[in-house]
This record gives structure tokens, sequence and C-alpha cells, in this order.
């Protein structure tokens, strides 16, 4: 055990079992996509550098930090519901949440910038990629925001079992995870 | 076995690896005259791979799952990470 670690009993599955099927598909389906970018990339640098310059990392620079961020909140919801604490798990979630919403703002700016100089997935590979995967990824912050939000407003009425809270964080978190391999596949592989 | 939970200090220093690996990502992925574009993005790719991964051990709490769990992850990660950058650096 670490110096940053605090001891608890059992090892389990964190939240409801079934759950990470989910997670694990959804996992494998960005590893294809993460893969097809390389490949699609290797047949024609030229374009995909091009497709890159139109791109602002610093918007997707921001993006990461908020789901970071959010990734805080949420781990520390989860803390709080297995120390019982119902005021806390609420407050955070929606702290959690509104980093969502951020994001989903941002990206939405990004998208409106790109389509008004011209882009959209029918101009050539790069684009196609990077619409239909951000926002394939996009979907899945606006499930997670959600999923927060109604964990949040479930937790007002009553005290939840801290698995609920830990089966939204661990979607939660693969969201952020994937967006981590995303941002450099398609912002910053030069 | 032992479960454990994240103390405050561990997750902040958690947040502080994730942004400080992203602002060095985006520092190396501009073109600094450090090395060709291929290389670059091996690097990069890592570095990512190497947040994926404490995302998943630290937040996702992967690190308490069962063996099987846990190793999969890291098997993924690992697994991934490779394929990628021989993508990245060889060509597909």
């Amino acid at each position: 055990m670490s110096a940053h670690e605090s001891p608890l009993p059992v090892r389990r599955v964190p939240g409801e079992p079934g759950l990470w099927v989910f997670l694990l598909l959804d996992l494998l389906v960005f590893t294809v996509f993460f893969g097809t970018i390389l490949v699609l990339r290797d047949r024609a640098p030229e374009a995909f550098a091009a497709g890159q310059d139109a791109l602002h990392p610093a918007l997707a620079a921001l993006n990461t930090v908020l789901l970071v961020t959010g990734s805080v909140f949420v781990v520390r919801a989860v803390e709080a519901a297995r120390a019982g604490a119902v005021a806390g798990v609420r407050r955070l979630l929606l702290l959690g949440a509104a980093t969502g919403v951020a994001f989903i703002g941002v990206k939405a700016y990004e998208y409106a910038d790109l389509v008004d100089a011209g882009h959209s997935m029918r101009d050539g590979d790069f684009f196609l990629c990077y619409f239909a995967f951000t926002g394939v990824h996009l979907v899945h912050v606006a499930l997670g925001t959600g999923l927060l939000l109604a964990v949040a407003g479930r937790a007002r009425r009553r005290p939840l079992r801290p698995e609920i809270v830990e089966g939204a964080g661990a979607y939660w978190h693969l969201v952020d995870l994937l967006w981590l391999v995303l941002f450099p596949l398609l912002y910053l592989s030069t | 076995m032992t479960r454990t939970v994240l103390r405050p200090d561990a997750i902040t220093a958690l947040w502080t690896f994730l942004v400080f690996a992203t602002a060095l990502s985006w520092w190396l992925g501009a073109d600094h005259g450090l090395g060709s574009g291929r290389a670059m993005t091996a690097v990069v790719l890592a570095i990512a791979f190497a947040k994926a991964w404490a995302v998943g051990r630290w937040f996702m709490d992967l690190r308490l799952a069962p063996r099987a769990l846990r190793a999969g992850f890291d098997l993924w990660a690992l697994a991934t990470a490779a394929g990628l950058v021989v993508l990245a650096v060889a060509g597909g």
C-alpha cells in the first residue's frame, strides 16, 4: 500500500459488473478508431497535416483539462458515496456534469468554426475521421453528463448505493480516457 | 486482499500529472526540431497511453479490480500503445 492510499476491505469490480462488458466493448470500438486514423494518415500524410493545421489544439487542450477536472470531481463523488456523504455526492456530481457541459460548448464552437471555414465530413479522410470520431466521442460526453445529472438527481431524494455512483463514475472516466488518446492522434500527430 | 481509497493529495497529484503531460504533448506535437514527425508521434502516443493507463488504474479503480480485469486493461493499454506506435513509425 502506498503512502497515498488508505485501507478498506475487499477486492471487486467497481460499480455493476455488467457495466464493464459495455465499457470494454466501447474501449475496443475506439481502439479500431485509433488504428484507422493512423492507417489513413499513412495513405495521405500531406492531406492529414493540412487538415491538422486547420484545427485548434488550444481548444482541444482546454477540453482535455475540462474532462480531467471533471474526473477529479467524479472520483471525489465516489469517495463521498462510499463515506455516506449524501450532500457531497450531489454537489460533486453536479460539478462533474458542469465540466461535461463546458466540453460540449467548446466542441460546438470548434465545429462551427471549422464548418464556417468550409470543412465537412466530405472534405477528405482527415475530416471524415475528425468529425466522425470526435462526434461519437461527443455523444459519449453527452451521455456521461446526463448520467452524472441523473445520479445527482437521485442523490437528492435518498442516499445511493456506492455502486451506482461508481458505475456512473467508471463511464465518465472511460470518456476521459478515450479523449486522452484521440487528442494527440487528431491534433498533435505531425 | 486489500481495497484502498485515493486520498485527496493523490487525486491532486494525478490531476497535475495529467495536465502537465497534456501540456508536454502539445509542446512536443508542435514542431520544435526535436526529431522527425513519426518519431515525435510515437513519443506523444506513449505519453497519451501513460495518461490513459493512469486514468484507468486510479480514477476507474481498476487497481482494486479482480486480477483478470486489471490484467486485461493493462494488456489493452500496452498492446494498443505498441500497435499504434508501430503504425506511426513504420506506416500502416
